[in-house]
């Protein structure tokens, strides 16, 4: 017994030491897991976050000033024949990690692999809609243009036309040149130049390890592909300042790389790991072992990581997150047997499909949306303002638009008027459905619920979390009624923001059956203002968009956490750039 | 004997086999949306759902799509995990020998304090400690592990700061990534000391303490309790009356006689331990943040990744069934009267 | 035995007989009695604990206003007050959120268990709670008898490859560890407690139809059995007739005391994600959205305590509560003792 009680004694005594991480090492644990290190597959902001330090783009964004860019891979860029073609010229004397000199070959070979492939699940479609117009892989396009009884020659022919496209694209001028031909005017192709997917792969390395050659020759077998069984998914040979040394799992690991063409960095050593659960990531940055770790809101900052002694929280209040969450109303509900409309009638147990196209009814539901409670009870008045959906300090974003607080005489006032008055008599009965798992919108869900039940007590609302699979159902059949939703930028453009929740043919309204020309007109004549002096007159659109969805009300835009950093308060060099998903690039770190 | 082990080699591939059937015959009750679930992990890729449903066969028919899994399978390839963005075979392997260390690391403790415990019951029987045991035994029955779990890390290590979660600190960790430590076994705490790292060892088998110590209390009680109630069945025997009565110490016959019998239907409780282990481990795996297989199928139900929970059952089915059958070889060792046909 | 003789023995009730004597003085089985006592008095009188902290939805279909629920549901005479404690709509289930606040609040005189994480009323959840264990005990139970009966039935009556279909079945079922098996149906099934029940049922029944068929081999090999079989009396009668009746009892009785593991299993799921609806009142999920509260670095260490505390002993108790009476009958019903 004795014994035992020795050795309990003993673990326990090794089970106190702490250590902080060495001066030259970063250590990062974020709640998210890694999708993929393919910068074509890529489409989640965790492997974003160490994709933008390994690989370059020709631009980059400018550390913390948001909406300016810099030149990195490139010197300098023209823009020609009327926005039809972009110029870069290339820097020289780059460095791969592999020790391949960086050339236009090896832009040529990355952008035209991301038109080859076009994964369905990434990022893709973005670069395709600018270069060959397509917003799929050949096959997809393929079928979709020839039917699926195409014969095998008539769909060579389709490919090979697609793959003609590809080869135009991308043109080296020279060793040092890159020329972009896009398929139409796209106001968006330099912002989305800087997304990762566009990081300069090195061509010679990738090819020499089994990926795509380059070439027309086998280029079929990688249409559509699942990158992440390529080598690329977990290796990597880009020209940024840090070396993938290792994927393993749940921890990236990475070591600064000596060629690099920049400046060097301080930090020598980087570690990212995924550590799902909070408490464990809070406990490792108290004890050191963590240098920066990912909290979930301002709550648990307030109450928790703000006692600990040697932890930093980096906030701003200019600081404004590239997302936007709104609540949407389906203006045309679809869905056989629909479990979210009730009896599918206005008669007290349920809504006609089109019951939100009424306007009264959207405006009632706006007014009975708490937001005061959302801005101060859920993130503890650390949040920002949405009066439109587009993150507030991109351009075009107009914060002089009212926005609809909570006031239920007017949400009552509004009910009352709703289908000529049938609303208030019969009463109605929906679903508002929210992805599980997510307590901001179950909360925004809950607090609509209480405050419209409370008007009216033949008002019935239910609040059911979707699983995700069931999420996808419903979102596919066009079935939910009423549902809260988050979206995050791809590139920096407002027009990211403002077609997929404005235009008719966006990814957003199209769910929810929205349908107006006056705003379809709009974005469309202002997706043709390329030039650089017409840009005032875009914004100013978007802007005008912002007024006229306040008075149509397709959705009903709520606040937003503002952003934080949690460190140890020897990190320094951090800052916050909304479209960096890391928030900083790490080479602009050091240690005290 | 030998037809014997032969004939239930035979039957693990059919139970594999069924099991299999059954999974993939549920999932035909989902809709091809459902099915993507674990293929579409964000919004913005639903605008290409209908894409990767086709990509992934998810339209199609039970049939085709079991010919397609068992197509891989039978070639070597059990498919991709969306939960650990690898070949399952390659997640397996690096995962295995995490969930084997910590099943290691608390399977001798369990046998050991179970054992011990019964015995003391035994001998005491229905005296206060033989009451107490009893009430101890039965709590840790009742105790669900993750309730166990949770009150080690609040207390232990939240409260106390002892110990620790994971499987090694960050700063070993990108060390070990450098590559110079060899990885022989993938137990840290065996490879530290086959490097001449006695620190890892020492990191590792510090980080194993509160994880094992949660399954010893859940699993040990039930070895307790059979090997209580067996060693009282031996202490009642006439060879045990007939040792006593020859003169021998209480202790030989205690320990030398009796306790060796009554270890018989300890070995058969092997089994159902075993399962009530993996359970357990699922459920520690994830509190403790230990990237063991458990873990991972965790997430994988979370995310319905069924190409990854697929191949999670037929490993632990395999575990079982090879489990199950060094059980009933040891018994035959262990008790010569037993014979398989 | 057929004539009524006054001084013949007095037959025998059953709290006089040995084995209830044997259970009564045995304290564990007492306490475990004194608990499950304990847990059903909660479950039952919920309404009543909770009249004055009732969701809207709850009220709203049981038509009642705030204050009229508070005298309703604890006053017998009131019809919602025997609607609500027997056939309480589900929306009852739903425990009430104070705020939207993320941070646990201490327990407080007006919420004696504190708030957790959500603004979530722990002593409602606890409440209600016990409900929704009973309810997936009971209700597991009932389905896992079923398939049960079904499948040890045919295995028993027919024989032959049937029963040896039926027995491979189960075999296989048996061979991988309930949890892990439940864990998979879970997920496939999707979220939501009926999904989470009908995923436990489909491990736990084998054990249960093996019994069953072992029963009806036994019976079947009985004298009277064979001469009704003689007289040409049908399969199904048979098992209906003299079968199932002596069979089930057992089986009753046994299934029942698994309440306790199938109450484990239901509250893991539910911890791992796969239970009921996030804000559902169930012990396994409260704990689930304690996690991230239950250590506090840097601060004091158990600030927190009450939002893990609470439904972790709701779950120890009533686990072992089960655990201690099935103990004491098994002891009881075993002739070697």
């Amino acid at each position: 017994m004795k014994k035992h009680l020795f050795a309990v004694i003993a673990l326990a005594a090794l089970g106190v030491a702490s250590a902080a991480t060495p001066q030259d090492t970063y250590v990062y644990m974020q709640s998210a897991v890694f999708d993929s290190l393919d910068p074509v597959q890529a489409y989640d902001g965790a492997s974003i976050g160490v994709i933008e330090n390994v690989y370059e783009t020709l631009y980059s964004f400018k550390r913390d000033v948001p909406g300016e860019y810099e030149p990195t891979l490139a010197t300098s860029y023209e823009v020609k024949n009327d926005g039809l073609t972009y110029v870069y010229h290339l820097r020289k004397g780059v460095q791969f990690h592999s020790g391949n000199p960086m050339t236009c070959r090896d832009v040529e070979y990355s952008i035209e692999r991301i038109l080859v492939t076009m994964p369905g699940d990434s990022g893709a479609w973005f670069y395709g809609d600018a270069l060959t117009g397509y917003g799929n892989d050949a096959m997809t396009e393929a079928k979709k243009a020839l039917g699926e009884n195409a014969s095998q020659a008539e769909i060579d022919k389709f490919l090979d036309a697609y793959w003609q496209k590809i080869e135009d694209s991308v043109v080296c001028d020279d060793l040092y040149t890159v020329r972009f031909n896009l398929a139409g005017p796209d106001v968006a192709f330099f912002a989305k130049m800087l997304f990762t997917a566009a990081g300069v792969v090195d061509s010679k390395w990738a090819i020499a390890n089994g990926a795509w050659s380059g070439t027309e020759d086998d280029w079929k077998d990688w249409i559509g592909v699942d990158l992440r069984t390529g080598y690329l998914h977990n290796h990597a040979s880009g020209t940024g300042p840090y070396v993938l040394v290792k994927w393993d799992d749940k921890n990236i690991v990475a070591k600064a790389f000596d060629g690099y063409w920049g400046e060097k960095p301080a930090i020598k050593n980087v570690l990212v790991q995924a550590v799902e659960e909070e408490a464990t990531r809070l406990e490792a940055l108290r004890r050191g072992d963590a240098d920066r770790v990912d909290v979930n809101d301002w709550a648990t900052v307030n109450a928790k990581v703000k006692q600990m002694s040697g932890v930093k929280v980096w906030s701003d209040p200019a600081w404004s997150p590239a997302g936007a969450h709104v609540v949407f109303f389906n203006f045309n509900v679809q869905g056989e047997s629909n479990p979210y409309i009730g009896s599918g009638k206005l008669d007290g147990n349920g809504i006609p499909r089109d019951f939100f196209s009424d306007i009264n009814v959207r405006k009632a539901f706006a007014y009975s949306l708490d937001q005061d409670a959302i801005y101060n009870d859920i993130y503890e008045g650390k949040a920002a303002w949405y009066t439109m959906a587009l993150p507030p300090t991109w351009p075009g974003y107009d914060p002089d638009i009212p926005i609809r607080k909570l006031d239920l005489d007017k949400a009552e006032a509004y009910f009352k008027k709703a289908w000529g008055g049938k609303v208030w008599e019969k009463g109605f009965r929906v679903t508002i459905t929210h992805n599980a798992g997510n307590t901001v919108r179950q909360a925004v869900a809950e607090m609509l619920k209480a405050n419209i039940e409370s008007i009216n007590p033949k008002f019935k609302i239910d609040v059911v979390p979707l699983q995700w699979s069931d999420y996808l159902k419903a979102a596919r059949a066009k079935s939910l009624p009423v549902w809260p939703l988050g979206w995050g930028a791809d590139y920096a453009d407002p027009d990211n923001f403002i077609h997929p929740f404005y235009h008719s043919e966006g990814s957003l309204a199209k769910r929810q059956n929205f349908k107006n020309p006056e705003f379809d007109k709009l974005i469309e004549y202002a997706r043709t203002l390329v030039r650089p002096d017409q840009q005032e007159e875009r914004f100013a659109i978007y802007r005008k968009i912002g007024r006229m969805a306040y008075d149509v009300i397709p959705n009903v835009p709520y606040p937003r956490q503002s952003p934080f950093i949690i460190t140890r308060d020897n990190l320094q060099g951090v800052y916050y750039n909304s479209m960096i998903s890391g928030d900083f690039y790490w080479k602009d770190l050091s240690k005290k | 004997m030998f037809n014997y082990i032969t004939r239930r080699l035979l039957q693990i591939p059919v139970v594999l086999f069924v099991l299999s059937l059954i999974i993939m015959g549920l999932m035909q009750l989902l809709s091809p949306e459902q099915r993507a679930a674990a293929f579409v992990t964000s919004d913005k890729q639903i605008e290409n759902l209908d894409l990767i449903i086709e990509k992934y066969h998810l339209r199609e028919g039970f049939v085709v799509q079991y010919k397609l899994w068992a197509g891989e399978v039978l070639r070597g390839n059990l498919g991709f995990s969306r939960i650990s963005k690898e070949p399952v075979l390659t997640t397996i392997r690096k995962r295995f020998p995490a969930s084997m260390e910590l099943a290691l690391a608390a399977f001798v403790p369990i046998v050991l304090v179970g054992v011990w415990l019964g015995t003391q019951a035994a001998t005491h029987r229905d005296s206060l400690l033989d009451q107490l045991l009893r009430v101890v035994a039965i709590v840790g029955w009742s105790l669900p592990t993750f309730v166990v779990a949770i009150w080690l890390v609040a207390w232990i290590y939240g409260g106390l700061g002892w110990f620790g979660i994971g499987r090694l600190p960050s700063s070993l960790l990108i060390e070990l990534a450098g590559g110079d430590f060899k990885k022989y076994t993938g137990l840290f705490t065996i490879d530290g000391l086959l490097n001449g790292r006695l620190d890892i060892t020492l990191e590792a088998l510090k980080r194993l303490v509160l994880p094992a110590a949660a399954l010893v209390i859940v699993v040990s009680a039930g070895i307790m309790r059979v090997m209580r109630s067996s060693m009282l069945d031996e202490l009642g025997k006439d060879y045990v009356r007939t040792a006593r009565a020859k003169g021998l110490a209480e202790k030989t016959v205690v320990y030398k006689h009796a306790r060796r019998n009554a270890l018989i239907p300890v070995i058969t409780m092997a089994g159902p331990m075993l399962g009530r282990m993996i359970g357990g481990i699922v459920v520690i795996e994830l509190i403790f943040n230990f990237p063991g297989l458990g873990e991972w199928a965790a997430k994988a139900a979370l995310q319905l990744d069924v190409t990854t929970l697929l191949a999670f059952v037929m490993l632990i089915g395999l575990i079982m069934a090879v489990a199950n059958l060094l059980v009933d070889i040891a018994y035959v060792v262990v008790d010569p009267r037993i014979r398989y046909e | 035995m057929s004539s009524p003789d006054y001084d013949a023995p007095k037959r025998e009730r059953w709290y006089e007989s040995k084995r209830f004597r044997r259970f009564r003085r045995n304290p564990l089985a007492v306490a475990g009695v004194l608990i499950l006592l304990f847990f059903a008095g909660m479950a039952l009188l919920a309404p009543a604990l909770t009249a004055d902290r009732l969701p809207r939805g709850c009220m709203r279909d049981l038509g009642l206003g705030r204050s009229e629920a508070r005298t309703a549901l604890r006053n017998p005479a009131h019809p919602a007050f025997w609607r609500a404690t027997f056939a309480p709509p589900g929306s009852c289930y739903k425990i009430p959120r104070v705020s939207y606040s993320p941070v646990p609040k201490p327990p407080s005189k007006k919420y004696p268990l504190g708030i957790a994480s959500g603004g979530y009323d722990i002593y409602y959840g606890i409440v209600w709670g016990a409900r929704t264990s009973f309810y997936i005990g009971v209700l597991v139970v009932g389905i896992v008898l079923v398939i049960a009966t079904v499948v040890g039935g045919l295995a028993g009556l027919f024989g032959g490859w049937l029963d040896n279909l039926l027995m491979r079945l189960v075999d296989v079922v048996y061979s991988i560890p309930g949890l892990v098996l439940a864990m998979v149906f879970a997920s496939i099934f999707g979220r939501g407690l009926i999904k989470t029940m009908i995923a436990i049922a489909l491990v736990a029944w084998p054990i249960y139809a093996r019994m069953l068929r072992g029963n009806i081999l036994q019976v079947k090999a009985q004298d009277y059995i064979s001469a009704a079989h003689a007289v040409g009396v049908g399969n199904l009668r048979l098992f209906f007739k003299h079968i199932l009746p002596n069979a089930i009892g057992p089986m009753i009785i046994l299934a029942s005391l698994d309440i306790g593991a199938i109450v484990i299993t239901a509250s893991t799921l539910a911890f791992l994600g796969l239970g009921a609806d996030v804000g559902y009142a169930d012990w396994g999920q409260m704990i689930s959205f304690a996690r991230s509260w239950i250590s506090n670095p840097g601060g004091e260490p158990l600030k927190y305590w009450f939002v893990w505390f609470w439904p972790s002993m709701a779950i120890a108790l009533f686990v072992l509560g089960w655990n201690l009476l099935g103990d004491a009958v098994r002891d009881a019903l075993d002739p070697r003792s």
